[in-house]
């Protein structure tokens, strides 16, 4: 193919202004008449900005590909995309997330979380707020378990076998003494839960103590000790403890 | 053009407008919504990287933008196009003598030149698209490195393993010179 004359190198050059002022002055005046010449200025001054549209071109090109990959992939659900567009963020909750609980579980140790749950499980010894089953086992640990054995077979009134648990593991906390003492009380077998009872009312640290004394009074008004008794449903009254109200009746019952 | 990058934040983009329904409630079906998401993200990749938009912060949100406005400009174009439109081939040439005596341009003459102009402009891009596409690789990624993206001669040196700015300089004149003398002979 022939190549035409052109003179892109003087165009360049009248751009770049290196011409003379001799050679420019020519150069204005050639392009006042000369057609060519105004159309390769033009496509010079142009080049940029074909350039751009060129490329503007190709990366619509690339992007139309783009979109036929997404759509013969099949639309993903938001959400999957989401994390994995945003893998980062979702990690960097998720390890927030795992501070938090080290750091629940740091200051909230075992021992003292079993002490919430023997606390919660004798609040009111005569009513068992939970079952066993709807607990985690592992949250529970084996003398915890034995403890809420002894304790449903006290409520369906198997006093024997729940004392039988009690003793075979040695279940010495507060929960499981208080539990034998109202065990023997209900068996009759009076001067072993006035042990029991005993032990837990006169040890001050102990959160039982109100139940204790209740229980104890109890028991020395079935062996018609009311002179033992008495005084200890007025120390009930007076600290307000549990069996508050039971005991003021029962209080009155034996002054009359 | 660094292809990798472009997907990675076409997916952010796609996902920001597309596949979370940004743009496709605001055009009102996903055809439209995604043709003016290509425009608009091939517009945007190729100006951003050319430092003629300076934004760094939310970049699908002005994305996002920019795709709203230009289908805003594309249904107001199309509405003047359609009101003030006139196809030359129906218009009888007895009215444009009619039509000569009310005004200062020869309606004939205006036709022409109106013609003319849209021919050569259409030409002159199948050119110049023809032109370009027969270039050496080497010539077009100095071309759009340094015209589009208008990366300095220095940093165009060491991505593409020339010796000098000096260098990368005079190819990019000869590549160039010689893009313009194809256009120029396919004209």
């Amino acid at each position: 193919m022939s190549t035409p004359h052109d003179d892109f190198d003087v165009i360049a050059a009248y751009r770049e202004d290196t011409l003379t002022p001799k050679e420019k002055a020519a150069f204005v005046a050639r392009l006042a008449k000369d057609n060519q010449l105004q159309i390769q200025l033009d496509l010079y001054d142009n080049l940029t900005d074909f350039l751009v549209t060129e490329e503007i071109a190709r990366t619509k090109t690339l992007t139309n590909t783009l979109i036929a990959q997404k759509h013969a992939k099949g639309k993903k659900r938001v959400w999957l995309t989401y994390l994995l567009n945003y893998k980062k963020r979702v990690v960097a909750v998720a390890a927030i997330i795992l501070v938090f609980i080290g750091l629940f579980w740091w200051y909230y140790p075992a021992s003292q979380r079993n002490a919430d749950l023997a606390q919660h499980y004798f609040s009111a010894s005569q009513t068992l707020s939970y079952h066993p089953n709807t607990m985690s086992s592992n949250v529970l640990d084996i003398n915890e378990k034995k403890l809420l054995e002894a304790h449903e077979l006290y409520e369906k009134k198997v006093y024997v076998e729940a004392l039988n648990i009690l003793k075979n593991y040695s279940l010495t906390t507060d929960a499981a003494i208080l539990l034998t003492g109202v065990c023997e009380y209900e068996l009759q077998n009076y001067s072993a839960a006035i042990t029991s009872f005993l032990s837990l009312s006169n040890n001050p640290n102990s959160d039982r103590v109100g139940l204790a004394r209740w229980y104890l009074a109890l028991t020395y008004i079935a062996t018609n000790n009311t002179t033992a008794a008495i005084p200890l449903l007025q120390t009930i009254i007076k600290d307000k403890s549990a069996y508050y109200e039971q005991a003021r009746a029962l209080l009155a019952k034996l002054k009359t | 053009m660094d292809t990798k990058k472009f997907t990675h934040f076409f997916n952010e983009c796609y996902d920001y407008c597309i596949v979370q329904k940004r743009l496709v409630q605001f055009v009102g079906n996903q055809v439209d919504a995604e043709e003016i998401f290509a425009e608009a993200i091939s517009k945007f990749w190729v100006k951003s990287a050319a430092g003629a938009i300076k934004h760094t912060a939310n970049l699908k949100g002005l994305l996002l933008v920019i795709a709203k406005r230009l289908w805003i400009d594309r249904r107001r174009n199309k509405k003047e196009a359609m009101q003030y439109a006139i196809d030359w081939g129906e218009v009888d040439d007895s009215f444009l003598k009619i039509a000569a005596l009310y005004t200062s341009t020869d309606p004939l003459v205006h036709k022409e030149e109106t013609v003319a102009a849209e021919q050569w402009q259409e030409k002159r891009a199948i050119a110049f698209s023809t032109a370009f596409a027969q270039l050496d690789d080497k010539c077009k990624r100095l071309l759009n490195a340094r015209h589009v993206y208008k990366i300095s001669a220095a940093v165009v040196a060491k991505k593409m393993g020339f010796n000098s700015a000096r260098v990368v300089t005079t190819l990019t004149s000869r590549c160039k010179k010689k893009l313009l003398r194809a256009v120029y002979n396919l004209l």
